[in-house]
């Protein structure tokens, strides 16, 4: 071999050896994370290659999720972007990597901004902003985490709040809409009441005027009796479902009240029928519960009421009223919270009772268990007091033995 | 007792008022007007004044509360003692008229013989003094 030629192989012996070490530099380097992309220079062009390593899952999620991902600088200066944060704010990414963040910030939301982002300094913080997107107002909850030592950014999530914001107007539109409904219906309930009740009290009053004017066989007197009862039985219907609706629309309004007090009030809606039944009622003393009133009034009313048309004939009504305080964990029903105490009021009698079958039928619109003629009533009371009971955050229980009598116990939650 | 003024737009409730004072004593005198605004206009045309009127509260055009505050204004005939018959027996519709004048609250029974015997009652009182009388 001339001395040229072997010139010439030792050059290229010595370049080999370069790039080989520059090779293996470059091996070491990526084994030990310190890079993740380079560049390899072919005849004139470079290529450049980057690493698809364990990161690469963590970036494809944070360059295609449905959230904001930024990365700020102290100053604001916005150094990353992901997709979806430009596209948030219809900008492109040239406009908003290299931009300041507060360019992108609602001017009503600038100090909160400011003040989330120097607590972040410390740590973290989170918080609700606007964003704007031109002249559009965009709400947003934002996410803050330093993420010093490891980069010298603050790493923010964003979260549009659009839709939700957007849900909470058409929820707040609907309450008023049926604020509003509810509002008509009670009015509509009370005047269609009143006017239906007035032709009710003349065909009682023309009847009965009739029947003291003049003398009729017995079978035409008792004709009469029966239009007259008929109206009596519509009135109370009429004024049954007008307290049905006024228990599903009124304003709940609760105070803390003297239950005994509200006793005394319920019996003296009913001094007549006490007085005509001889009914006996012993209340045991009652505590103050949060209540609203006029519901809980209406309550009582409707169960003495009862026990005083269901007695047993010959027997005089005897009615107690009792309250114990009780953990919700012994109660025997799908509504009662285990995590709560509950005041448990017992109005017992000794009247006719029902079979176990029903206890829940009774409670039932219009379900009733004997026939006009047996007892008088509408079907509506009990379930006016599920009702009550229900407004009340709590519910009812019946229970009764047939021939002996029956107990009603509502459990409302204590506070 | 001579003249008894009854305001009330109930065409049937006007009629069993009637017939209930023919009972009492035949002798005394009964007008009527359907709302406020026409017992107003027969208080003005009419040379005698009632000795008693009974105002229902609801009507139409002029109710009981209106016409309660109306003559209030009206010297000749504030002096005639008013007061309330009607279907009502709400508690905050006794204050109310209570507060605007009238001397009785009479909430109109539905059987005959009772608004006799209650009516022949109140017919017996005399208004002059500042007792409010309350009839359910």
């Amino acid at each position: 071999m001339d001395s040229a030629k072997q010139e010439k192989y030792k050059q290229e012996i010595a370049d080999l050896k370069i790039r080989l070490e520059e090779a293996e530099q470059l091996i070491d380097a990526i084994k030990a994370g310190e890079v993740d992309a380079f560049a390899v220079n072919n005849d004139n062009k470079s290529e450049i290659f980057t690493l698809q390593s364990g990161d690469y899952a963590y970036r494809v999620l944070v360059e295609n999720f449905s959230e904001g991902a930024i990365n700020i600088t102290d100053d604001g200066l916005i150094v990353y972007s992901n997709k979806y944060f430009h596209e948030l704010l219809r900008s492109p990414y040239e406009n908003t990597v290299g931009n300041s963040i507060y360019h992108f910030i609602h001017p009503n939301s600038i100090n909160s901004f400011t003040a989330l982002l120097t607590k972040a300094l410390e740590g973290k913080s989170k918080g609700e902003i606007n964003l704007k997107a031109g002249q559009k107002s965009i709400p947003v909850y934002v996410s803050l985490t330093s993420l010093y030592p490891n980069l010298p950014t603050i790493g923010i999530i964003v979260t549009d709040l659009s839709e939700k914001k957007n849900n909470e107007k058409i929820l707040a539109a609907k309450n008023l809409e049926l604020e509003n409904i509810n509002r008509e219906l009670a009015s509509f309930s009370y005047v269609a009441s009143h006017d239906l009740k007035e032709p009710l009290r003349k065909i009682q009053a023309f009847s009965k005027r009739i029947l003291d004017v003049e003398k009729f066989s017995a079978k035409t007197e008792d004709y009469f009796q029966r239009i007259i009862s008929a109206a009596e039985r519509m009135q109370n219907l009429i004024e049954s479902l007008l307290q049905f609706s006024k228990a599903n629309t009124t304003e709940l309004t609760f105070e803390a009240y003297d239950l005994n007090k509200i006793v005394e009030e319920a019996k003296s809606y009913l001094h007549e029928n006490i007085i005509e039944t001889q009914a006996i009622i012993e209340t045991e003393h009652l505590p103050v519960i949060n209540v609203v009133p006029i519901q809980f009034t209406q309550f009582i009313t409707n169960l003495l009421d009862n026990s005083m048309k269901y007695s047993r004939p010959q027997v005089q009504p005897h009615i107690k009223i009792s309250s114990k305080l009780i953990d919700g964990k012994k109660i025997d029903h799908s509504l009662a919270d285990k995590q709560k105490k509950y005041h448990q009021i017992n109005i017992s009698d000794n009247g006719i009772g029902f079979e176990k079958q029903y206890a829940n039928k009774i409670f039932e619109l219009f379900q009733r268990l004997h026939g006009m003629n047996e007892y008088s009533g509408t079907g509506i009371g009990l379930a006016i007091c599920k009702k009550i009971a229900s407004n009340h955050n709590g519910f009812i229980i019946a229970e009764g033995t047939l021939g002996k009598g029956s107990t009603f116990s509502i459990f409302i939650p204590h506070e | 007792m001579n003249k008894i003024f009854l305001i009330d737009d109930d065409e049937d409730d006007q009629l069993f008022f009637k017939d209930a004072l023919e009972l009492i004593n035949p002798l005394l005198q009964c007008d009527t007007a359907g709302n406020g605004k026409i017992a107003l206009e027969k208080l003005k045309n009419n040379d005698s004044l009632p000795d008693l009127i009974f105002l229902d509260l609801n009507m139409p055009v002029m109710n009981g509360f209106e016409f309660l505050t109306e003559i209030k204004n009206k010297n000749h005939f504030n002096k005639i003692p008013i007061g309330i018959f009607t279907t009502s027996n709400i508690i905050d519709d006794i204050e109310r008229t209570k507060n605007l004048g009238a001397k009785f609250f009479f909430t109109k029974p539905s059987d005959f013989k009772v608004l006799c015997i209650k009516l022949r009652n109140l017919l017996k009182e005399d208004f002059t003094n500042e007792d409010f009388i309350s009839i359910k």
